[in-house]
């Protein structure tokens, strides 16, 4: 870009020329300052490179010039991926991109990359210039990011796999013992004594907790484990099956506030989710008549659904510790639970990417709120929850 | 299957047998047990020569030396045996155990009852069933 001759200019227009040259001579050093630029002709050798492009690529300005960018040519995109790049440029389009490079040395790096075409009158690519900026570290990160997230889905895997056989094979003893226990009661009753077939009675009962904590155990590592088609789920279909399952005792009773969603979704983890929490209320009643109320509100991303009961209600301090495995807060010989019910619900809802939570009145009932998003499909591993239309 | 037709348990579990002889005797069921403690003793029971064969095997899944399915594999292949009906007993509720057992052909599959009460019905049934049931010619 050569500056017409001084002669055949009008002072004015000198000047206007002179500004507008430092404002580029400006622009074109902060660029240098900021990003790595190349500039090629339209066969694709270089005719320009900035410091910065030096020193990322670790070849020297002689080296760079006349060459075409296959000398940082990482290997790393397939042949298809940079035959887009050209195809884009050549038609005068702009290309953005993420690209891997090798410098001269051997190592690797990434440029977050946009190549503009400059087109002469007659619209083809007169030179093409590129700009990049360094994102070897992010890359890098990014990478770290993904292989941690994997060795954790896999130890994820592995602990609720763990969980599956150690509960499995803890069964079968604890079985030996309630059955041999059970004989000496019908056996040798007479010889026992009454503190003898008290304690044995004892006996029998921590085994039947133990088969119900063991049982819980293989529960909860069932959710992590078992996925199964998504079907069409009428969720009013689904409480009334809960409560058929539950067997509600005659003075309480279930309504539906007002008419649930029908859901494409994992049918047994819905129905875990509403099973668990209706059968709560029904167990924390404290009482024999309540209402059980189940109700769904649409919101922009989400349902928001509640489970609500007139029972005992629950203290603030625990709003949080309920939802953690095997954590009850009645002595568990007052009643026989194993604290797992509320984690199976956290852990389901928590699949679906949505969250649990409750709000409660000592006294006078708790109301269990849980969110479930509208879609979720947000990359792979997320189940969808597709409203139906 | 007449009152006096052994059957044949195959169970590695010295609690699960006596547990099986105690339902019996409660159901007063006189057919005579003959225990194996893996599947090669079951083999070797269903093969010896002076043995009649038994109207029914109760076939636990996880034993040593050769399991239940490995058993049922060689079993369901011999034109001599493969007419035996086994009832799977087991405490594998593993979808793939109960689907490989039904894939060689077996004739109920159950899973242990923890509970003696529970197990002495589930016996119960056994015997109502197959006190009924004609075997193969």
């Amino acid at each position: 870009m050569k500056p017409p001759t001084k002669k055949s200019m009008h002072p004015f227009a000198e000047e206007k020329l002179r500004v507008s040259l430092k404002e580029l001579a400006d622009v074109k050093s902060a660029l240098d300052q900021h990003a790595i630029v190349a500039i090629t002709d339209p066969s694709g050798q270089i005719t320009h490179v900035n410091d910065k492009f030096c020193a990322i690529s670790k070849y020297s300005r002689e080296e760079l010039i006349g060459q075409d960018h296959r000398i940082i040519n990482s290997g790393h995109h397939p042949k298809a991926f940079i035959r887009g790049l050209w195809t884009t440029i050549a038609s005068g389009k702009v290309w953005q991109g993420e690209l891997c490079n090798r410098a001269k040395d051997g190592s690797l790096y990434w440029v977050d990359t946009t190549i503009v075409p400059f087109l002469n009158p007659d619209g083809k690519p007169d030179q093409y210039v590129a700009i990049r900026a360094d994102i070897t570290e992010r890359k890098r990160a990014q990478d770290r990011q993904s292989e941690l997230l994997k060795e954790l889905e896999e130890i994820n895997e592995e602990l609720d796999q763990f969980a599956y056989v150690v509960s499995h094979d803890l069964k079968a003893p604890l079985r030996a013992i309630s059955s041999l226990a059970g004989w000496l009661v019908a056996d040798y009753a007479d010889k026992l004594g009454q503190e003898g077939r008290e304690q044995l009675e004892l006996l029998l009962g921590r085994v039947k907790r133990m088969n119900a904590l063991v049982e819980g155990i293989l529960h909860y590592s069932r959710v992590g484990r078992q996925h199964e088609d998504q079907v069409w789920v009428d969720l009013n279909q689904l409480v009334r099956e809960v409560c058929e399952l539950i067997a509600l005792p005659a003075g309480i009773s279930v309504t539906i506030a007002n008419p649930l969603p029908t859901l494409r979704s994992e049918k047994t983890r819905l129905m875990q989710i509403f099973e668990n929490l209706v059968s709560n209320a029904v167990k924390y009643m404290g009482k024999p008549t309540g209402e059980i109320t189940v109700g769904c509100e649409s919101q922009a991303q989400h349902w928001q659904f509640f489970v609500r009961d007139t029972g005992c209600g629950i203290d603030q301090k625990y709003f949080e510790k309920i939802f953690q495995v095997f954590q009850t807060l009645a002595p568990r010989d007052e009643h026989e639970s194993t604290g797992i019910g509320l984690s199976v619900v956290k852990k389901n809802v928590e699949l679906f990417g949505g969250k649990v939570w409750v709000e409660s009145t000592v006294g006078q009932g708790s109301i269990f709120y849980f969110l479930l998003p509208k879609s979720a499909g947000n990359g792979e591993g997320g189940e969808s929850l597709i409203p139906k239309k | 299957m007449k009152p006096g037709t052994p059957i044949l348990l195959i169970e590695d579990d010295l609690v699960d047998v006596m547990t099986v002889k105690r339902a019996l005797r409660e159901l007063k069921m006189t057919n005579p047990l003959r225990v194996a403690s893996n599947g090669e003793e079951g083999l070797a029971s269903l093969r010896s020569e002076n043995q009649c064969a038994p109207g029914l095997i109760l076939l636990d899944l996880n034993m040593p030396r050769m399991n239940g399915l490995e058993f049922l594999q060689v079993v369901k292949a011999d034109d001599q045996l493969r007419r035996l009906p086994v009832v799977v007993l087991t405490t594998s509720a593993q979808a793939n155990d109960r689907l490989e057992s039904f894939n060689l052909g077996i004739a109920g599959y159950i899973i242990k009852p923890v509970d003696f009460t529970n197990f002495v019905e589930v016996m119960r049934s056994i015997q109502d069933y197959w006190s009924h049931c004609e075997a193969a010619p």
